[in-house]
């Protein structure tokens, strides 16, 4: 733990504001929805991009339509492993 | 060669292709057939002759019923040579009904023949007459008769009525029109989507609130004032209309709520006329959540209405008619009719064909519709209603139908539909209203603006759209920039955009971009800024040849826009890293140094642990340094967290972040904390009795004393004994023979 390591964290989505006061402002619009949110600077706000959706339809309810570029993540190998075990784990029980 | 030759021969039967098919095609049996019913000598060349110069007994049509004259007028239209199932057929579409035994009398008269198929050497004609083959063969008149019917053609003496006195009923309902009440309905549900109650049937007000700007079929206009969900056939309507949108696609429903796909509905506007209106046959045939049958019962008797499930978007009533709907819609095909029907006639040609099937079909459903109403059903609603089919009236009054152009084309079938030319067909005007006119307007344009803008009304063939900040940023948000929009509007404006429309809908470009947000990227840290620094600039220069970029975020941050892009693998595989997903399991990031204290490093804590160990402990700032962070738990902050279930919620998220899950020691600590305290009792100079065999034990439990004996029973092979009954027990096992051990038992079994 001590050992400088880089991080990849996947995952998420990138909200870049273009100034403080529009991440502020974004800030208040999603405050309901108890994200767990990384703040970056006075730009950047890191999310779980599986909560964009639902930070959309917050934003879009202020009168705000955000640039969304990119596309969803697919889900983790693990999870696609896990959604495959899951039936070969219901016959065994 | 001539006999190769006379098989791919059109138009009536010549001497040279009779005497090849005397030669090689017919049986002698036919050419029998032909001496006796001609009156000729039986002899090839005498019989070939008369293909040539008619015969005594030729066509005449002063007797002939109307069926005879209809049947051959048809023959001459065709060019003296039709299949007999298409003739049986364009007969039963003309209403004259079922004409196969006018058909057979023909042939036995000579005045028809019936040719061998290709490749058939022996075709005996008396056998088709047997088996009823005919209709299956080409039937051709001879080629003196042909002529005598064509200047009986020009006497009129022939008919083959084509309806041509009928009338179209006013303003069919049209594939466009279906296709304008989609986009709206679309673009709607996409601001405000639709809610469905727990029937699954749509909530009235919020249907109400996309239904204004529909127009029902056949009618100009939306229905704007006129709307009442409690009227039967709008609201059957409404269903048909967000079932066909689902089965398109460009609906989902999803926790009672209808959304708009509007990747789905982008593929579908913009793809090819002829593509759209081939899925939209499609769609209609598969339509589940609506069926033609309760909704014609709802148009004839609206006060009488159906079940609330015909209008379920949760129970597929029309599911169990998907194949029936094809049966119909594959009659509809082989009929290739070209003009008006008699609506009666194609019903029948539709029970005429394969009775069997549909019976078959319709009888396993649960209400067994009768077979006759379900093609009714589906001819006069489903098919009109999706604009596939024509209504119309003969002079007499009889019910007509017919394809519309794009209903012929979605069918397979030859059409004459010209192409949309790039004329212009709207107008911007400098109020931000753009008037668009239907009948030039592709539907690329139209959802382009239905993108961008709200329409605001609808009159005949004229809609007009409102482009206000709010809409076309939505638009923007969806995929619409502001250069294209403004080419678009251009290109297809009667007059150019104003310079005032066109400089806001660039300032609202730029008022959109305020906020981007980058999906599917991923978010690199690293604690040492310098080292930091090489590896994005590393990355940098890995990604200069692609569209992805790296946004710095800080000394210690950044954010490269793919996170499956090769130059990340690389960057994490050149030097200790660690991988983390927001959306997988979380890393293994809390140590407990002390009862409810844990450690975490912040570079190896992802954002939703490091979001979550704010809202259930106090961050021991004294204690922590810039890599190493001490959290404390805290029992109120953890019951706020987690109200329904304190200890679970905090057990759920403590375990998976830990080495080998939560410590025990943790978690009957916080069980202490926020649960009730565990109980123990301890006692002391306790007699434990212990057997080597389970049935043993099992036998002593079964003793009459075992009730005065046992105090609790500790294991499969052992009890505890009630203290001041130990003599009983010394008396028991002596008298019963058991042979004490002096040391414990290995283990117990």
């Amino acid at each position: 733990m001590a050992e400088d390591v880089l991080v990849v964290h996947r995952g998420l989505a990138l909200m870049l504001c273009e100034d403080a006061a529009i991440l502020e402002e974004t800030l208040l619009a999603i405050e309901p929805l108890q994200l767990h949110i990384r703040r970056l600077g006075d730009r950047a706000l890191l999310v779980p991009a599986d909560r964009v959706d639902s930070i959309l339809e917050n934003l879009e309810r202020e009168g705000t339509f955000p640039r969304v570029v990119g596309a969803m993540p697919a889900p983790s190998n693990e999870e696609e492993e896990k959604a495959d075990e899951a039936p070969v784990a219901e016959e065994a029980l | 060669m001539s006999d190769q030759r006379s098989r791919v021969s059109k138009g009536p039967l010549d001497e040279a292709e009779l005497a090849a098919y005397l030669e090689r095609g017919y049986a002698d049996a036919s050419r029998r057939f032909f001496a006796r019913a001609w009156d000729v000598a039986d002899d090839p060349e005498a019989v070939a002759q008369v293909a040539g110069q008619g015969f005594d007994d030729d066509i005449d049509l002063e007797d002939a019923d109307p069926t005879v004259r209809a049947l051959l007028g048809l023959v001459a239209e065709r060019g003296g040579r039709v299949r007999g199932e298409n003739l049986r057929r364009d007969l039963l579409l003309r209403g004259f009904g079922e004409s196969r035994s006018t058909i057979e009398e023909l042939l036995t008269r000579g005045w028809l023949v019936a040719l061998p198929n290709p490749g058939e050497h022996d075709c005996n004609l008396n056998s088709v007459f047997e088996q009823k083959t005919f209709l299956q063969r080409e039937l051709a008149v001879l080629e003196a008769s042909f002529e005598h019917l064509e200047a009986m053609s020009q006497q009129q003496a022939l008919s083959a009525p084509a309806w041509e006195s009928a009338t179209a009923d006013d303003n069919p309902a049209t594939v466009a029109d279906l296709e304008l009440n989609l986009l709206h309905l679309c673009a709607l549900i996409r601001r405000d989507p639709l809610k469905l109650n727990k029937d699954g049937t749509p909530n009235r007000r919020s249907l109400a609130r996309v239904a204004r700007g529909v127009s029902m079929p056949g009618s100009h206009g939306e229905i704007a004032g006129d709307l009442d969900l409690h009227n039967a056939e709008q609201l059957d309507y409404l269903a048909f209309l967000v079932s066909l949108s689902r089965e398109l696609g460009l609906l989902a429903t999803q926790d009672s709520t209808c959304r708009t796909d509007d990747d789905a509905l982008g593929r579908f506007f913009r793809s090819d006329d002829a593509e759209r209106d081939r899925r939209l046959l499609d769609a209609v045939q598969r339509l589940r959540f609506w069926n033609e049958i309760d909704s014609l019962h709802l148009s004839r008797s609206p006060s009488h209405g159906v079940d609330d499930e015909h209008f379920s978007q949760s129970e597929s009533t029309g599911q169990p008619l998907i194949g029936a709907r094809g049966f119909i819609i594959s009659v509809l095909r082989r009929a290739r009719f070209s003009d008006w029907v008699a609506r009666d006639a194609l019903a029948q040609l539709c029970t005429q064909l394969d009775r069997q099937y549909l019976n078959r079909t319709l009888s396993q459903l649960p209400r067994s519709p009768d077979p006759d109403e379900f093609i009714h059903a589906v001819l006069e609603r489903t098919l009109v209603w999706a604009g596939i089919l024509q209504t119309g009236a003969a002079g007499d009054g009889q019910a007509l139908i017919r394809l519309s152009p794009r209903g012929a084309r979605a069918m397979g079938l030859d059409h004459e539909i010209a192409e949309h030319g790039d004329d212009g067909c709207l107008i911007v005007q400098p109020n931000f209203e753009v008037m668009v006119f239907l009948d030039n307007a592709p539907a690329s344009v139209l959802h382009a603006l239905y993108r961008v803008g709200l329409r605001r009304k609808l009159s005949d063939r004229v809609a007009t759209f409102q482009l206000v900040a709010e809409s076309v940023q939505r638009g923007y948000a969806l995929g619409a920039d502001a250069e294209s929009l403004i080419a678009l509007l251009n290109e297809r404006g009667h007059t150019p955009v104003p310079d005032s429309v066109a400089f806001e809908l660039r300032d609202w470009e730029r008022a959109h971009r305020r906020l981007t947000i980058h999906l599917g990227g991923a978010s690199l840290r690293h604690p040492d800024p310098e080292r930091f620094d090489l590896i994005c600039g590393q990355l940098e220069h890995d990604l200069r040849d692609s569209n992805e970029q790296l946004i710095r975020l800080g000394a210690r941050d950044a954010f490269v826009t793919d996170a499956d892009h090769p130059a990340i693998r690389r960057a994490a595989e050149s030097q200790p890293s660690l991988q983390l997903d927001a959306l997988g399991d979380p890393a293994r990031s809390f140590y407990f140094v002390d009862p409810l204290v844990l450690m975490v490093d912040p570079y190896e804590c992802d954002v939703i642990t490091r979001v979550e160990l704010d809202r259930v402990g106090d961050l021991l700032e004294d204690e922590s340094s810039e890599r190493n962070l001490f959290y404390e738990l805290d029992p109120d902050k953890i019951a706020k967290r987690f109200p329904d279930d304190p200890l679970g919620g905090i057990c759920d998220f403590l375990a998976p972040r830990c080495e080998g899950g939560l410590p025990a020691a943790q978690s009957i600590r916080l069980q202490a904390e926020l649960d009730e305290a565990p109980r123990f009792h301890l006692e002391s100079e306790v007699t434990v009795i212990t057997f080597e065999e389970i049935d043993t034990a099992e036998r002593f439990r079964q003793l009459g004393e075992a009730s005065d004996l046992i105090a609790r029973r500790l294991g499969p092979t052992t009890y505890a004994v009630v203290t001041d009954q130990v003599p009983l027990l010394e008396e028991l096992v002596d008298e019963l023979h058991m042979d004490q051990s002096s040391t414990p038992f290995e283990q117990d079994h």
